[in-house]
C-alpha cells in the first residue's frame, strides 16, 4: 500500500513540475512558430545553419521555461538544514534575518543561460566574425576600392529605419538602434548591437536579421528593377586587375589601426574580422586559419543560434512589438538596397557607364547572397556579363560599413 | 519604455537627424579614408612591383600579339591605324602573324584596336560559366 501512495505522489510530483500546468499558452504558440521555422530550415533551406538552431532554441524555451534560469540563491533556515541533514551544518554563508539565522545556498542556472552569456557578453559575434575574416577575400574590394562607397551607401537603410523605428511611438531609442541594424543585412553585427543596446529583443530581432537576409533573393531583385534600365544592367564591367599578396597582408592591418582608432565601439567585429583575413591571407598560419573558418565557426554558431532562439519566449516575442520589427526589418533591408542601387548610378554617371549599378545592391552585405542575387540578376539581361567578382567588392566593403555603423549607433545610444 | 516616455516629440526628431547625418557621415568618411589610403598603397606596391620585374615586359609584349583584331584589307598599303597605347612592337607582331596565317594574300593592314571581347578568351569565358553556373 505503501509502495502505491509513493508511486502516486510521484505521478503527481512529476505532473505538477511538468510543463503542462506551468507553460503559459503564449508558450504553444510559440512552439508552433518555432515548428514552423525548423520546416523553413529543414524543407525550404532558409539560412538553415542558423535557423535551424534558433528555432529549436526557441522550441526549447517554450517547452521548459527554466533551460535559460539564471542562477539564484535561496534562503533556507540553518534549523531547518541541519534537520533535513541529520544535524550536519552546511558550508554555506549566513544571514540574520529578524533574528533568525539563514543558510543563503546557490543554485545553478540552466544550461543555456551559461552558453547564452557569450551572446550577452558579446563574445561570439566577434568569434564569428573571425571565422568570416578567415573566408573572406578582400582582393575585389582592393582591387576597386570605389567599391568602399557602395559599401557605405548601402548603410542608408539603417538610418532610415531607425527614424521609422522611432516614429513608430512603441520603442526605445535603444530598441530603435538595434532595430535599425536589421538594414546592416548581418546577423552577428545585429545580435552584437542589440546585445549591448536592448538585449530583451534579441529574439525577434535575430530572427528578422537571419529571415530577411535569407530572403534577398526575393527582396531584393525587384528593387533592383525598378530603379535601373535595362541598358544599364547590361553594362559589362572591366576585368579587375591582380592583387599582389602584399596589399592583401597590408589590408587587414590598416583597416584595423584606422577603424579602431576611430570608432573603438567598432573594434571588437572589425578586429577580429581583420584577424581572420590577415590569418588567411599571410599564409603562414593555415591550420588556426582552417580552425576559425570551420571548427570555430561550427561551435559558436551552434552556441550562438539556440541561445539567441531560446530569448524569444512567448512573453517577449508574442507582442505589437515583434510585428514592427518585422515590418522595419523589410524596411531596412530594402531601403539598403535602394540605397545602394542608386549610389551605383551614381557612380556610372561619373565613371561614364563604366559602372554596372546593380553592384551597388550587394553592399547591403549579407555575404555572400547579395553578391549572387548581383550575377544572377545582371546575367538575366546579359547572358555573358559576370557580375560576381565586382559585386564582392561592395558585398565585403557593406560588411566593414555595417560594422561601422554598428560602432556609430552604439556611441551615440548606449 | 520609461527612456520613450521621456522622450518629446521634437528630441526624438533631434536624435533621429542625429543618428542619421552622423551615421551617413561617419560610415562614409571611414570608408572614403580607407578607399584613399587603398588605393595610394595599391599604386605604390604596385608600382614597386612594376620595378622589380623590368626587364620581363619586352619579352611579354609579343605574347599578347594574337589578341588584337586586325582587320586585313586588299586596298592600298597605308599606314594602319593604331588605336592608342599599342606599342609598335606589337604592331609588328600582329603584322607578322597575319602575314604568317594569311600569307601574301593580305596585302595591308588597315587598322588595329583592341577587341572589346578580347579581356576573357574563350577558354576562360568557359571557365568561368562552368565556376559561377551554381549561383
Amino acid at each position: 500500500m505503501e509502495v502505491l501512495q509513493g508511486f502516486m505522489d510521484a505521478l503527481q510530483g512529476i505532473w505538477a513540475t511538468s510543463g503542462f500546468l506551468g507553460n503559459d499558452p503564449r508558450n504553444y504558440i510559440m512552439i508552433l512558430i518555432s515548428l514552423v521555422l525548423l520546416y523553413l530550415a529543414i524543407k525550404k533551406e532558409f539560412e538553415p545553419l542558423l535557423l535551424l538552431p534558433i528555432a529549436f532554441g526557441m522550441l526549447l524555451v517554450n517547452v521548459f521555461p527554466g533551460i535559460t534560469a539564471t542562477p539564484s540563491t535561496e534562503m533556507q533556515l540553518v534549523t531547518d538544514y541541519m534537520a533535513a541533514h541529520n544535524g550536519a551544518a552546511g558550508n554555506y554563508p549566513t544571514v540574520i534575518l529578524e533574528g533568525l539565522e539563514y543558510y543563503q545556498i546557490p543554485t545553478n542556472g540552466g544550461l543555456l543561460y551559461y552558453l547564452y552569456q557569450g551572446v550577452k557578453l558579446g563574445i561570439y559575434p566577434p568569434l564569428i566574425f573571425l571565422g568570416i575574416g578567415a573566408m573572406t577575400d578582400f582582393g575585389p574590394l582592393i582591387a576597386n576600392p570605389k567599391s568602399f562607397l557602395l559599401g557605405a551607401a548601402a548603410q542608408l537603410g539603417i538610418f532610415i529605419t531607425f527614424i521609422g523605428a522611432m516614429a513608430l511611438g512603441i520603442f526605445t531609442a535603444q530598441e530603435a538602434g538595434s532595430i535599425a541594424i536589421i538594414g546592416g543585412a548581418d546577423g552577428p553585427t545585429a545580435i552584437y548591437v542589440t546585445s549591448i543596446l536592448a538585449p530583451h529583443l534579441l529574439g525577434p530581432i535575430a530572427v528578422a536579421a537571419y529571415s530577411y537576409m535569407a530572403l534577398v533573393p526575393i527582396i531584393q531583385p525587384p528593387i533592383m528593377k525598378a530603379l535601373t534600365t535595362k541598358k544599364e544592367r547590361m553594362i559589362v564591367m572591366e576585368q579587375l586587375r591582380p592583387v599582389s599578396k602584399l596589399e592583401k597582408i597590408l589590408f587587414p592591418i590598416i583597416v584595423t589601426i584606422l577603424i579602431s582608432l576611430l570608432l573603438p565601439d567598432a573594434a571588437p567585429l572589425v578586429g577580429m574580422l581583420m584577424l581572420g583575413n590577415l590569418m588567411r591571407e599571410s599564409g603562414v598560419v593555415s591550420r588556426i586559419s582552417n580552425t576559425a573558418q570551420n571548427e570555430l565557426m561550427n561551435i559558436i554558431t551552434i552556441f550562438l543560434g539556440v541561445t539567441v532562439g531560446a530569448t524569444a519566449t512567448g512573453e517577449v516575442f508574442l507582442t505589437p512589438q515583434t510585428i514592427g520589427i518585422i515590418v522595419l526589418g523589410l524596411i531596412a533591408f530594402g531601403f539598403g538596397t535602394v540605397g545602394g542601387v542608386l549610389f551605383g548610378k551614381l557612380m556610372c554617371k561619373f565613371s561614364g557607364g563604366k559602372i554596372n549599378p546593380l553592384i551597388g545592391s550587394a553592399g547591403v552585405s549579407a555575404v555572400p547572397m547579395a553578391a549572387r542575387v548581383v550575377q544572377k540578376v545582371g546575367q538575366k539581361e546579359n547572358p555573358s556579363n559576370f557580375l560576381l567578382m565586382h559585386a564582392m567588392g561592395p558585398n565585403v566593403a557593406g560588411v566593414i560599413g555595417s560594422a561601422v555603423a554598428a560602432g556609430v549607433l552604439i556611441s551615440i545610444l548606449r | 519604455m520609461p527612456m520613450l516616455l521621456a522622450l518629446q516629440t521634437d528630441d526624438k526628431v533631434t536624435l533621429s537627424l542625429t543618428i542619421l547625418l552622423t551615421g551617413l557621415v561617419v560610415v562614409f568618411l571611414v570608408l572614403i579614408v580607407l578607399t584613399e589610403i587603398i588605393k595610394l598603397y595599391g599604386t605604390l606596391v604596385y608600382n614597386a612591383t612594376n620595378k622589380n620585374t623590368k626587364p620581363k615586359p619586352v619579352e611579354k609584349a609579343q605574347e599578347p600579339a594574337p589578341a588584337p583584331v586586325s582587320a586585313p584589307v586588299p586596298a592600298a598599303p597605308a599606314a594602319p591605324a593604331v588605336e592608342d597605347g599599342i606599342p609598335g612592337e606589337i604592331v609588328a607582331a600582329i603584322a607578322a602573324a597575319v602575314y604568317c596565317t594569311e600569307g601574301a594574300s593580305v596585302s595591308a593592314i588597315k587598322s588595329i584596336r583592341r577587341s572589346r571581347s578580347a579581356s576573357r578568351s574563350a577558354w576562360g569565358m568557359a571557365g568561368v560559366m562552368e565556376n559561377t553556373r551554381p549561383f
